[in-house]
């Protein structure tokens, strides 16, 4: 891909640094993208067996992992403590910087049951809770610990 | 969907594209900054690449 430049004034100049996914098939589209605290890149893909990736942003110190589950929806990084959370059916799933478990949180949902990947997921600034958007326009909040 | 770093130095575009494999595609802002309104243009300018 060349880099592209725009001839209006009041765009910025940007340049292209890295394709993370080029050459990795069978990953369905992107559901939850993120940066880290220390400036990595984590995303998760609809896939079966769920796929998160994370790297740095040249593409280089790849960790990836397969977590339990079907189907990652969305994930989010705390700003502050780092911990990230990502949705697998109706469970939200707190893994701290080292990626191991360190919680659960529910997802209470009405309709529709259907896990849909439009879930969104998002740090409060202050790390403090997990606020949750799902597909019946219902805003809640969780905090990390899962409770 | 689109990250910032959180120095503004860079950002990321993930594509959902049902069919094909994902894309995870990296920028760096060579600009100044911290501006909410390079941050506006920016996903302008990532519509213009990826939707144009």
């Amino acid at each position: 891909m060349d880099n592209k430049q725009s001839g209006t004034r009041n765009f910025p100049r940007i340049r292209l640094i890295a394709d993370l996914m080029k050459g990795v098939k069978g990953n369905h589209g992107i559901t939850g993208l993120c940066f880290t605290t220390t400036g990595r890149i984590v995303a998760s893909t609809w896939t079966q067996n769920g796929y998160l990736m994370e790297k740095e942003i040249h593409g280089t110190a790849e960790r990836t992992s397969s977590p339990p589950g079907t189907r990652i929806q969305s994930l989010a990084v705390s700003p502050t403590s780092g911990v990230l959370a990502y949705i697998v059916k109706n469970d939200i799933i707190f893994l701290d910087k080292q990626r191991l478990v360190v919680g659960r949180g529910n997802l209470k949902r009405t309709a529709p049951k259907q896990p849909r990947p439009q879930t969104s997921l998002a740090f409060t600034p202050d790390g403090m809770f997990l606020r949750v958007l799902d597909t019946n326009g219902h805003l809640s909040a969780i905090s990390p610990n899962g409770k | 969907m689109i990250s910032f770093s959180p120095d503004n130095k860079h950002f990321v575009v993930g594509l959902w594209d049902a069919g094909q494999s994902a894309r995870v595609i990296v920028f760096g802002i060579e600009s100044e900054p911290n501006s909410e309104l390079m941050k506006w243009t920016i996903n302008n300018l990532v519509q213009e690449i990826f939707l144009g």
